[in-house]
């Protein structure tokens, strides 16, 4: 752990105890004749605190890499570390921990609970791994702040705009302060204005929380706020 | 007599079932049917009437029950019946409503019961003087019923075996034992199915949960607490309908409500439901995370 400033971390080698690094993965979906290459000898590294964009057509093996990245599917070949934690050669209940703690999601179309309110949306990932207390919930209120919230922290799902939904993905990805964040087309449900803004805020808390954070997109608009733009086609990054 | 088995009190009982007509009474001509019980007025079997007077009181007559008060018989009344014309004067009621397969009881003193049985008018014939159904024993604590039974080549039965004894007792008790183990196999095979839609609605949901690292056990103790709070919170609705409906259909009906069988049914219903959840939410352990992600791989 750095003690330094979370304002503005400085970039370091993601070797090291931060960021992602993915090494020589490749992932074949089925088998047999109808075989899949979905990721072919990708090479990753993102430092803390980095924004990195994946874009690519559908298909290209865009979230094939989030969900090795993710700690959501084993690598036909290849290792993945997070945080300096070899997240291949854990179990299935250790990556499970590991996704609990060290890895933030903000998934498609936000994917939030139905039953549940902004706030309680938060306060599920420390919920889950059993450590819901007074400072989580401080927590969640100022991050709901941060996303620009405040006023929405009661209210379902349904009640919120396909923009408020994201942002409220986000802040819950953000709640058990991940190493990695992972993000899958966090614009596909919103129009031109809210998308901007919606990767505006990401790229912002990205820098704010020093996390590493990988989007997967096709939508090339959206790569400005980016550190670095990687391009996907069939497996191979460039 | 039998000595030294254990037989406090040995007596001869009677049933009989009779038509009789009300001859006396504010239901003049109704026509009544009656399954008389016969025993002697000073017998413990005897009835301890709510309203008029006993069997040894009153000498003669009979004392009617819940059941036959229902169709408007009362304390007082006259009946004939048919056939023996026995002239029945209502002594007494009991407030319980007793039936003998599902016919409302009366107790009449032996004599009564003998004519009433013999079914013409008339003297008796010497051989149904000598007529009961059973002889009711009254034992004592550790008493020897083998003993009495082979000392008088007999069968002795406790009094709830003999029930099996009266018409339709067995067949129809077995049947509604039957369709009570349905009834409970079922319920469990909708609460598992209910929670088996319930689950696969839920897979998009249980998928995000375990995509954001909840543990399987996380999900499915989450799932198994909802599971017995919906059905704990039914039985007791259910068997708030039940009570309510029971109760409004005393007296119409034969229906009796018991505590032990209340809670009995009522433990049985969560209890097989939980094991028809169990198999249902374990599906839960298959749901794959990954799916969590969007649709494109």
């Amino acid at each position: 752990m750095t003690t330094t400033s979370t304002d503005h971390p400085a970039p370091q080698d993601a070797t090291g105890s931060g960021g992602l690094r993915l090494h020589d993965v490749s992932l074949t979906l089925g088998d047999g004749d109808t075989a899949v290459t979905a990721l072919d000898h990708v090479e990753l590294t993102v430092a803390p605190g980095e924004f990195v964009a994946v874009v690519g057509p559908s298909g290209s093996g865009k979230s094939s890499l989030l969900a090795v990245a993710g700690g959501l599917q084993r690598p036909t070949s290849g290792t993945a570390h997070i945080a300096g934690t070899e997240l291949t050669a854990l179990s299935d209940k250790d990556r499970t921990a590991a996704r609990r703690r060290h890895i933030g999601f903000v998934f498609q179309q936000s994917n939030l609970l139905a039953s549940l309110t902004v706030r309680e949306q938060l306060l599920l990932p420390l919920h889950i791994d059993g450590r819901l207390d007074a400072a989580g919930r401080t927590r969640a209120d100022e991050l709901i702040e941060a996303v620009g919230l405040a006023h929405r922290a009661g209210s379902r799902p349904h009640q919120l705009s396909g923009g408020e939904r994201q942002r409220a993905g986000l802040a819950r990805a953000l709640m058990t302060s991940p190493a990695v964040l992972l993000v899958d087309e966090p614009t596909s449900a919103l129009d031109r204005e809210r998308s901007a803004e919606a990767v505006r805020l990401i790229a912002e808390q990205t820098h704010r929380h020093g996390t590493a954070t990988v989007m997967v997109t096709h939508d090339t608009a959206i790569m400005d706020a980016a550190d670095r733009v990687y391009e996907m086609v069939d497996g191979r990054l460039s | 007599m039998v000595q030294g088995a254990g037989v406090k009190r040995a007596e001869p009982f009677g049933n009989t079932l009779t038509n009789a007509q009300v001859t006396e009474g504010a239901e003049k001509g109704e026509q009544v049917n009656l399954a008389v019980f016969g025993m002697a007025p000073d017998s413990p079997l005897a009835p301890k009437p709510d309203e008029g007077k006993g069997l040894e009181e009153a000498g003669a007559g009979i004392v009617i029950t819940q059941e036959i008060a229902d169709l408007g018989v009362r304390v007082g009344d006259v009946l004939t019946a048919d056939k023996s014309e026995v002239r029945l004067k209502v002594v007494g009621l009991v407030d319980d409503s007793v039936s003998y397969g599902h016919i409302g009881v009366a107790y009449a003193d032996f004599d009564t019961w003998r004519h009433l049985h013999y079914g013409l008018p008339g003297e008796l014939p010497q051989a149904a003087l000598r007529q009961a159904t059973a002889v009711a024993l009254t034992l004592e604590d550790g008493a020897d019923v083998t003993a009495v039974e082979k000392a008088t080549g007999t069968r002795a039965d406790s009094k709830e075996t003999s029930y099996g004894a009266s018409p339709g007792y067995t067949a129809e008790s077995s049947t509604m034992a039957l369709i009570k183990g349905f009834l409970y196999a079922i319920s469990a095979l909708v609460v598992g199915a209910f929670f088996t839609v319930w689950t696969v609605q839920r897979k998009p949901e249980i998928a995000l949960l375990k995509a954001l690292g909840a543990p399987t056990r996380y999900i499915l103790r989450d799932a198994l607490a909802q599971v017995i709070a919906v059905l704990v919170t039914a039985t007791a609705v259910g068997t708030a309908v039940g009570l309510a409906l029971g109760s409004a259909m005393i007296g119409k009906a034969p229906f009796s409500l018991s505590a032990p069988a209340i809670a009995t049914s009522a433990g049985l219903l969560i209890g097989l439901g939980t094991v028809g959840a169990v198999v249902a939410v374990r599906r839960i352990t298959a749901v794959d995370p990954l799916t969590a992600l969007g649709a494109t791989r």
